[in-house]
């Protein structure tokens, strides 16, 4: 079994926490703990996952190098998606199947490689990443990580209590009070709202 | 008495030593990161200390950085989360070096 924490680097350098008391606290965590009873800790380990998406991709080919996986920052952090093996096999086989041809025809060069790029962006590898660009932006921001989940259970608490003999709040009412508690505007939700639709819709 | 202080280096009954020993490293001869405590002396927040999965980053006495780097896991925090141009310079190990992971 591998367990890990996610995480972004800004906030944990400005947090001052250490990695391993983040682990720790997350496999002392109740709905945790009873899957990790009698365990003992086999390897420790620490990754990078790039997830800027198809705006923060390095050129894929070079001189007698072709980039694949998450190298090539083919990991998709984007809400619903969450992807990377998929990408590394991808284009780890297409990897494979350019340098193919670039030997046979003996043009290892950037110039002999470059098939390489225009095969990820003919199928799944670029073609998600690039209908997907935007996404990272919005879902890895402060509002959607740290503001909505607690806005969103507010705002369902309100819509659901029962406040006799004082009125019941109406929605936009309710939605413009719990919004100001959560330092969000309505016009940012309301921005959030469309860019969303606009990426995933 | 009063109870002892909690071990920042001790987190779910295990020491940090004991979890870093858990990892197989193949060292190489040269210095993969080096650091420029002249820099580090002018930095305020010194993100590297904490942030360092491998905590391999000391403050000194002086203001400067100590840096070790033979149990590096090379996931490049450390110069991610560095705010000062030129304090880290990062380069993967020589071929053939560096941490080996076993179990992924």
């Amino acid at each position: 079994m591998s367990i890990g924490v996610v995480l972004s680097l800004p906030e944990l350098a400005s947090s001052g926490v250490r990695p391993e008391a983040l682990i720790a606290d997350l496999k002392a965590h109740p709905a945790i703990a009873p899957l990790l009873r009698g365990s003992a800790l086999r390897e420790y380990a620490a990754h990078l996952i790039p997830e800027g998406g198809y705006d923060t991709m390095p050129a894929l080919a070079a001189d007698g190098l072709l980039i694949a996986g998450d190298a090539g920052a083919m990991t998709l952090a984007a809400g619903l998606w969450l992807e990377g093996v998929n990408f590394a096999i991808g284009s780890g086989y297409a990897a494979g199947r350019a340098a193919d041809r670039a030997l046979a025809r003996g043009d290892c060069s950037a110039a002999g490689l470059a098939s390489y790029r225009a095969d990820l962006e003919g199928q799944f590898v670029l073609a998600d990443h690039k209908r997907l660009r935007r996404a990272p932006a919005l879902v890895l921001s402060d509002r959607v990580q740290r503001r909505y989940p607690g806005l969103l259970c507010d705002l369902a608490e309100g819509m659901f209590t029962v406040t006799n003999p004082t009125p019941k709040p109406g929605g936009l009412a309710l939605t413009r009070s719990v919004a100001a508690r959560h330092g969000v505007k309505l016009r940012q939700l309301a921005g959030d709202t469309l860019r969303g639709l606009r990426i995933f819709g | 008495m009063s109870p002892a202080p909690p071990d920042r280096r001790r987190w779910g009954g295990i020491s940090f030593e004991e979890r870093m020993a858990t990892v197989d490293f193949r060292v190489g001869a040269r210095a993969h990161i080096a650091v420029d405590a002249d820099v580090c002396r002018s930095c305020t927040t010194k993100a590297c200390v904490s942030a360092c999965p491998a905590d391999l980053f000391a403050p000194t006495s002086d203001g400067g950085i100590l840096f070790n780097y033979e149990e590096c896991f090379e996931c490049g925090t450390c110069y991610m989360v560095c705010n000062s141009e030129g304090a880290i310079t990062w380069t993967y190990p020589d071929g053939g070096h560096g941490v080996v992971f076993h179990h992924g």
